[in-house]
């Protein structure tokens, strides 16, 4: 037999093998390293670019609020200053950043910057932060309402957290709610029983009525900025009510104002010292702004007539949006940069003569509610150009649409419908929101606010002000 | 006849096998090691270079008006009055001899916030001040590994102080 010394071929083989698997880890490993490494490096750089893009974004809205509309921008830094420009920028070759400015309430904005690269083509990286501001210029104006945090849990399953009673016979009308105190206005089957309530809702379960007064035969709505709850009064005199709620345990009327023609006040807005009053139709005129800088002296600064019922007004800017019972121009646009001479800068006539009942605008989108009977009681407009309002859809939903409130993509509506008098709408797509969930209470929703991802609903009956929640 | 053991020329054959196998399995680990070191001394550079930006970043987040440079300047000292007052003022100075960029808070005493692993090369703010921000700040950082110049790390930041 021949004498056969040495290694096989299959021992040559594995150990060939293993020096190459020794190696190639070694490779691995070393060269894993080193992507690590790289991708940390990038990692801080894209956090950098970043930060810097939702601080320069932030800074660019913050100076141009109404000009800047929501979308994607790069930024670039030019002659100490940051600017938007194009779709997204480029940094160093690797880094594409993405600036998204999304309105997600009234007078707030969240800023979300993205930063993304790929080392290779097989892998894409991104680091995104998000920040929210708040055009405090505007929220100081009307009285520190900032509406609070944005709607988090599950708005498609709302469940009543907390709920109070105003007493027999007493319905709430409107209310306002700042730090978790709501300020109710009623009206009550007797002259002689409160109007005014402040509820302190600190705990949402158990809400408690710190205080009341009685201002006359009832109040029809409030707002309340600073130390003061402006209310518009139900009765042919002292229309314009002014309380001081310093102290939330003991308000007190400061002053009464009267306005001639003989009928009630029905909706009221603070506005930078200012309050805007509307009125049901009379002889005289409907619509007022009143100087409240000195609050127990209201100034009268001038007047528009209207010719019917105003029924809600808001002010954005110098523009005032009124929902009017005119059948015509449910939706008045009216300038009011100078209160001295006011004068019409748009309408809207929605089909049908419903009346117009609540305008809430949010950037360049107008939310609004009628009165039944059109079969479009909550409409969306667009109001890029106040002159002209253009309606982007109307939905029916058969009732009277007596208030709304927007945050993020959800609508929160108050309605007479006799099985869902609060219901939710999704409005990610203006063109066409849908029903979201919607809430049973035994009398109509007459009012609503939002703070905190909490939505204070005012029912007209026993159990007035329930806070619905998303927990 | 039988021979056992090599030929001369097999054993020089496997020796210079061996000795080229040795040298580049030398070659190989020195490189993994040197590879290594200079992984160590850029991640020394980042942690640097992210530890300067977190300092900036908790100033100037507390910060109500930058000091030095003044208005629509520039200079290497940067001093910000804040609103602690164990913290006001705050100084970043860089100290070029030494390469360091020192940090100064209030009465407390300075610190270096590199460390000696790395170098300062540029440590330079500008200070933008117009209708957009009262202070926009523009940081430049150049970082430069003690062990391996050729390793540098630039970076700029940018802080927005509101108006």
């Amino acid at each position: 037999m021949k004498n056969r010394n040495g290694q096989s071929l299959i021992e040559i083989l594995i150990g060939l093998a293993l020096i190459v698997l020794g190696l190639g880890s070694a490779v691995v490993l070393v060269y894993g390293g080193q992507l690590m490494l790289l991708d940390r490096d990038n990692a801080s750089t894209a956090k950098s670019l970043a930060s810097e893009g939702v601080s320069g974004a932030s800074r660019i809205v913050k100076n141009n609020w109404s000009v800047i509309s929501d979308g994607n921008y790069g930024l670039v830094f030019a002659s100490g200053t940051w600017q938007f420009s194009s779709t997204s920028d480029i940094s160093l070759n690797l880094f594409t950043r993405r600036i998204n400015v999304k309105t997600v309430g009234t007078n707030q904005r969240e800023i979300k910057s993205t930063v993304s690269w790929s080392p290779d083509p097989l892998r894409n990286l991104s680091v995104e932060l998000v920040t929210m501001i708040t055009n405090w210029t505007v929220v100081q104006d009307t009285g520190g309402d900032t509406g609070g945090g944005g709607t988090t849990g599950d708005w498609q399953n709302p469940k009543t957290l907390g709920s109070v009673d105003l007493g027999p016979g007493n319905s709430a009308t409107d209310l306002d709610v700042i730090n978790k105190i709501v300020y109710m206005s009623s009206k009550a089957s007797s002259a002689a029983k409160p109007d005014f309530f402040i509820v302190n809702a600190t705990n949402g379960q158990s809400p408690s009525i710190a205080s009341s007064l009685n201002t006359g035969p009832g109040l029809n709505a409030v707002d309340v900025a600073g130390n003061y709850a402006y209310v518009a009064n139900d009765d042919t005199k002292n229309q314009l009510q002014i309380i001081s709620v310093s102290n939330i345990s003991n308000p007190v009327l400061v002053t009464s104002s009267t306005f001639s023609g003989s009928e009630g006040g029905i909706s009221i807005f603070y506005k930078g010292n200012k309050i805007y009053f509307g009125m049901e139709q009379n002889a005289s005129r409907e619509f007022y702004v009143i100087d409240v800088s000195a609050p127990s002296a209201p100034v009268v600064l001038g007047s528009y007539e209207i010719g019917a019922d105003v029924n809600s007004i808001f002010v954005s800017g110098d523009t005032a949006y009124l929902a009017t019972a005119i059948d015509s121009k449910e939706l008045l646009v009216l300038d009011v940069s100078n209160p001295a001479a006011i004068t019409e800068s748009g309408f809207y006539d929605i089909s049908g003569g419903a009346n117009g009942l609540t305008a809430y605008p949010v950037d360049t989108k107008l939310y609004f509610g009628r009165a039944s009977g059109s079969n479009k009681e909550f409409d969306i407009f667009n109001i890029s150009n106040q002159a002209s309002p253009a309606l982007l859809v109307s939905k029916d939903i058969s009732v009277d649409l007596n208030d709304l409130r927007i945050r993020d993509n959800l609508a929160f509506l108050g309605t007479s419908d006799s099985n869902k008098e609060f219901q939710v709408w999704n409005i990610s797509s203006s063109s066409n929101p849908t029903l979201w969930s919607s809430f049973n209470f035994s009398q109509v929703a007459t009012a609503v606010d939002y703070e905190d991802n909490l939505v204070y609903v005012a029912v007209r009956s026993n159990d007035a002000l329930r806070i619905i929640t998303s927990q | 006849m039988r021979r056992d053991g090599f030929t001369i020329i097999e054993v020089l054959i496997y020796s210079a096998l061996l000795a080229i196998f040795l040298g580049a399995t030398f070659a190989f680990i020195s490189s993994i090691l040197g590879t290594t070191d200079t992984l160590l001394e850029r991640n020394e550079l980042i942690a640097n270079q992210e530890f300067v930006e977190q300092k900036l970043s908790w100033i100037v987040a507390g910060a109500t008006n930058v000091v030095a440079p003044i208005a629509n300047s520039s200079s290497s000292r940067l001093q910000i009055s804040v609103v602690s007052s164990t913290l006001n003022p705050s100084i970043f100075t860089f100290a070029s001899a030494t390469g360091e960029i020192i940090l100064k808070t209030g009465s407390m005493a300075s610190a270096s916030i590199t460390n000696n692993r790395v170098k300062v090369k540029n440590f330079w703010i500008q200070n933008f001040s117009n209708n957009q921000s009262t202070s926009t700040l523009k940081i430049s950082l150049s970082l430069e590994s003690s062990i391996y110049p050729n390793l540098v790390s630039t970076s700029t930041f940018f802080y927005a102080l509101s108006q």
